[in-house]
């Protein structure tokens, strides 16, 4: 199809300018007549096949990203070892435990080595975490500001409840259902001048007020009519109640009952003696009564301003963990808490201060003299000779101990002079990174910081992971080593001779190849014991077939090309043959292989080490030794095995990007594909 | 091809025996562990391996005075019964009697003393094969229907993230995988069990018994969906940029239609071999799951034999794990002649 196109004004005039230059008489001339034609070098740089597959892997942004991430670890796994000056032989329990910290303590709680702490037992006097707990006040976040406080019931008496519950009922049960038994008082002397009124508040809550709870319970009096120590006679106050309530006697009915029973008359109406109050329940006069009855407290009083408080309680736990004047069992009765308080605290803990804060601590007269020797601090002695606490003399930190002093503050002196001898303390706030590092526990002066945590024995998580990884990789690259050499050696002869050789040492290599890893892995670990070398000659007795098969494979694609058939008959050797003309062709995917080997030496020691820690698992601080290890805490502390978990899949993942760039890049049908 | 299968097979067995018999006199090497276990059991122990000739009995008073290496029991009076080994060619020749003839593998000695080695083996199995089996209903459609789906989507955003995933599930080794699933779902939220419930337990709460599961199966899973997924999409975005399916679609096929009957077809042709070598798996526990759950399956029980010294157990655990592998092996060579049907395996030149 044809335009009619206005031509431009430049067309024009090129049109002119041919229209001019034509001519007609040179429409052939030769162009390069004479002139002599030869190659030419490329003026193009040649690139070999390295340069190639380098430019290439680079193009593959993830493969970078994985070498980078490998060449990152690997020297981390060289480094953190020599340069991180954390002991991680020696253990230190003050430290163990303590969750990762990267950063100041923050509002998300996220790798500050804070943790959230849950249903600590709360003590009631100083609304901090009990004695008991392995928790202080003052490393909480927030400080008791930062304490959710809440009350959980319990029906079991324990140390903990005894020593920091209150409340509940007492609950009274027989131990068999026709057989009697309850409790009675802390004796008291009866004196008939007195009026006395008894109450006993039940918990309605507990027996909810249906009818088939209705216990049958007494109350009595026990009484030593006879003044012989012993309470032989029993005095009921009140009888069998069918109905479950509160109830008061008065002192007139408590007087009738009393006065008017036969063995108090027959005593010769005594004006005084012993008594004790019983409640007991009494399931042998019907046995489908509820055996169990739930007392909220017993109140007995008198007119006379007698003290009762030994008898009298309205906090069940302080009633049952009084236990030198103490209600008793009568009968076959059992004595149980019902629905005890306990406060809990919930609350956002600093392990760091905890381990490397502040506390309280009491130093000796030595331990202050040596701080002052070394030039950390001083401070002039009360010098008082008599037993007593004193307020502390003047008190300084010098330059160099505002650094180094563990002692920060001192609240007194505190003499004690026995038998001529004069002790003297001070309590002190102690810095307690300063005094670890004072007794040689942490290597530097400052509150340290571990990335990873600590373990059990308080040791450097972070330290322990890439020592261990240094360990596995040195077994890698070793591993890798041995295996590509032995490998391409055995791969060759087999491939390059061919026929009887190739055949035997195929079979060989079956049968070897066959035997389940863990096995062989096993008998050699239990014929030689389990070292770094056994375990890398383990490691290797199977590792080197893979890049076997594959140069043999490699050698029957090529030996019998033209190109070595040529070589062939210009008399190359057979060793020329081998490593000149055809390994060369296979060396991409072979080192490739190679590379991959490393992941899956490490992959292999840890899984034996985590399969078999205890009897074959490597001796040694090794990656997979250092998983096990954390694996054994994944329930209480899941850090360890978060952190080193993220190692590995770094390194996994790392390696697999690397290989897959590594492959792609030296294969040389895949050249261009990408651009 | 039928006789190459039939050649392939005979040289499994053979191959199989020739490890097996390597693995039986080595660990024949291996310092001996006596059962334990009260007087009678130990002697009825004993004399069972004197009539199976692996023992016998030493009473010439020379011979225990000069022989080390006597297993000796002592019954309640005081009485002292020794055994000496035979040679190991002739107890590995007793053994291989005994296999051939009776099917016997031999007697746990530790694990739980007495019973025959086949039979613990027996009652491990249907736990290792369940799990399995649950794992494959699973990872062979999801990986697959994941492959194709990113296969289908190449080079957009769904297709980068379903390789990514794939990526990081290849990569992580499978105890990392559990380690995460329990601190998540079993520690933190405890919505599923920390360890395989006991069978009693496991049945007082069928629910138990359900969540149980969900932990092995995923691990199990997690890894063959990924391995699925990267050979499903490998493949079919291959045959999806071949020029037949082009025809197809110049025929006037919709594009549904092509990659179901034509792009589908020829990209499973690989795949399918790898589904058989799944199966042929089923028998094998995976070692480092059961540990870790404490699933009373083939692989814990080879951890567990290994550990406290019961050969016997080892040996038949180890027979299986032989097996599968090479199976395994000549599943994946016959596949090559189903992929490429240029491939002719064993074919003579």
């Amino acid at each position: 199809m044809f335009f009619n196109k206005k031509k431009s004004k430049a067309e024009k005039k090129e049109d002119a300018k041919f229209a001019v230059e034509f001519d007609s008489s040179q429409d052939f001339k030769y162009v390069e007549v004479g002139a002599s034609i030869h190659d030419r070098r490329f003026s193009a740089r040649p690139t070999t096949f390295l340069k190639d597959a380098l430019k290439r892997f680079t193009k593959n942004r993830s493969s970078v990203v994985g070498f980078w991430i490998i060449a990152v670890l690997m020297a981390m796994a060289i480094i953190v070892p020599l340069a991180d000056q954390n002991d991680i032989n020696a253990s230190s329990l003050s430290s163990s435990y303590l969750p990762p910290k990267w950063w100041g303590v923050n509002d998300a709680g996220l790798l500050d080595g804070t943790g959230k702490v849950q249903d600590v037992v709360i003590d009631p006097a100083t609304k901090g975490p009990a004695a008991t707990t392995a928790y202080v006040s003052h490393a909480i976040v927030g400080g008791l500001d930062g304490v959710y406080y809440h009350d959980e019931t319990y029906n079991l008496l324990s140390e903990t409840i005894e020593a920091y519950g209150h409340g509940g009922s007492v609950l009274i049960r027989t131990d068999t259902l026709t057989k009697n038994g309850g409790i009675y008082s802390p004796t008291f002397t009866y004196d008939k001048t007195e009026n006395y009124t008894l109450a006993i508040a039940l918990n309605d809550e507990a027996n909810a007020g249906t009818s088939a709870h209705n216990p049958n319970y007494v109350v009595n009096f026990y009484a030593d009519l006879n003044n012989d120590g012993t309470l032989e006679t029993e005095i009921p106050l009140m009888d069998y109640s069918a109905t479950y309530q509160d109830f008061t006697l008065d002192s007139t009915t408590i007087a009738a009952k009393i006065q008017a029973d036969p063995s108090y008359v027959a005593a010769g109406r005594p004006a005084t003696f012993t008594s004790a109050v019983e409640i007991s329940l009494k399931t042998s006069q019907d046995p489908l009564a509820y055996p169990a009855l739930y007392i909220d407290g017993v109140t007995l009083s008198s007119d006379l301003l007698t003290d009762f408080s030994a008898i009298n309680f309205s906090d069940a736990v302080k009633m049952m963990s009084n236990t030198t004047n103490a209600w008793k069992i009568s009968g076959s009765g059992t004595l149980d808490v019902y629905h005890a308080i306990l406060t809990l605290g919930d609350f956002r803990y600093d392990y760091y201060n905890a381990a490397f804060g502040d506390d309280t601590y009491v130093f000796d007269a030595d331990s202050i003299k040596e701080f002052i020797a070394k030039g950390w601090m001083t401070y002039a002695f009360t010098g008082n000779t008599s037993t007593g606490e004193y307020a502390p003399g003047a008190f300084a930190l010098t330059a160099k101990g505002e650094i180094y002093c563990p002692v920060r503050a001192i609240s007194k002196e505190s003499i004690v002079t026995w038998k001529g001898s004069t002790v003297v303390s001070l309590t002190c706030t102690r810095s307690l990174y300063r005094y670890d590092y004072y007794k040689g526990l942490i290597s530097s002066c400052s509150s340290p910081q571990y990335f990873f945590g600590t373990d059990s024995n308080g040791r450097d998580f972070f330290k322990i992971v890439f020592s261990g990884l240094l360990t596995s990789l040195e077994l890698g690259v070793l591993c890798a080593i041995i295996n590509f050499s032995f490998g391409l050696i055995w791969g060759a002869v087999s491939g390059y001779f061919g026929g009887w050789v190739d055949i035997i040492m195929e079979r060989f290599t079956e049968i070897l190849g066959g035997m389940p890893w863990i096995v062989l892995m096993t008998l050699i670990a239990m014929l030689m014991g389990s070292t770094f070398w056994t375990f890398l000659f383990a490691l290797c007795l199977t590792g080197w077939m893979g890049v076997a098969g594959m140069t043999r494979s490699q050698f029957y694609r090529f030996k019998d090309r033209e190109y070595v058939l040529a070589s062939r008959t210009l008399g190359a050797s057979d060793a020329r043959l081998i490593f000149r003309h055809i390994l060369p062709n296979g060396v991409g995917t072979i080192v490739t292989a190679t590379a991959f080997m490393i992941p899956g030496v490490i992959f292999s020691e840890a899984t034996i080490s985590y399969l078999l820690p205890t009897a074959f698992g490597f001796k040694g601080t090794s990656f997979g030794v250092t998983l096990s290890n954390a694996q054994g805490e994944i329930a209480l502390h899941p850090y360890m095995i978060v952190s080193a978990s993220i190692v590995m899949m770094l390194i996994m993942i790392s390696f697999n990007l690397f290989g897959n760039g590594l492959r792609d890049a030296f294969n040389p049908s895949l050249k261009g594909s990408n651009e | 091809m039928g006789k190459y299968v039939i050649q392939r097979i005979l040289l499994i067995f053979i191959t199989g025996f020739i490890i097996l018999s390597l693995t039986y006199i080595l660990l024949q090497q291996l310092r001996v562990e006596p059962p334990a276990g009260t007087f009678s059991a130990q002697y009825s122990y004993w004399e069972d391996q004197v009539s199976l000739g692996y023992y016998y009995r030493v009473t010439d008073l020379h011979t225990i005075a000069t022989n080390l290496n006597l297993q000796v029991i002592t019954d309640a009076n005081g009485k002292s019964f020794y055994y000496a080994p035979y040679s190991t060619l002739t107890r590995y020749f007793n053994w291989l009697t005994n296999i051939v003839t009776r099917w016997d593998w031999g007697t746990s000695t530790t694990l739980s003393v007495g019973k025959s080695a086949i039979q613990i083996e027996m009652a491990r199995l249907p736990y290792s094969m369940r799990l399995n089996v649950i794992s494959i209903l699973f990872s062979i459609p999801l990986g697959i229907g994941l492959g194709i789906w990113a296969a289908l989507k190449k080079n957009t955003w769904i297709d980068n993230s379903i390789s990514t995933i794939i990526m990081i599930f290849i990569s992580v080794p499978s105890f990392v995988l559990i380690s995460f699933l329990l601190i998540w779902f079993a520690y933190n939220t405890k919505w599923l069990p920390t360890r395989w419930p006991s069978e009693a337990n496991a049945q007082a709460d069928p629910l138990l018994g359900f969540k149980a599961y969900i932990i092995p199966v995923s691990a199990l899973s997690f890894g063959s969906i990924a391995s699925f997924a990267r050979y499903t999409r490998a493949e079919l975005t291959e045959v999806m940029s071949s020029e037949f399916l082009l025809l197809a679609r110049t025929k006037g096929l919709t594009k549904p239609q092509t990659v179901v009957r034509h792009a589908l077809r020829n990209a499973m042709v690989p795949i399918v071999p790898m589904i058989i070598s799944e199966f042929v798996g089923i028998l094998s526990g995976s070692m480092v799951l059961e540990q870790l759950y404490g699933i009373p399956g083939v692989g814990s029980l080879f951890v567990d034999a290994l550990t406290s010294k019961d050969y016997a157990v080892v040996m038949v655990d180890m027979a299986i794990y032989t097996i599968i592998g090479l199976f395994a092996t000549l599943v994946i060579d016959l596949s090559y002649g189903i992929v490429d049907p240029r491939i002719r395996m064993g074919a003579s030149k």
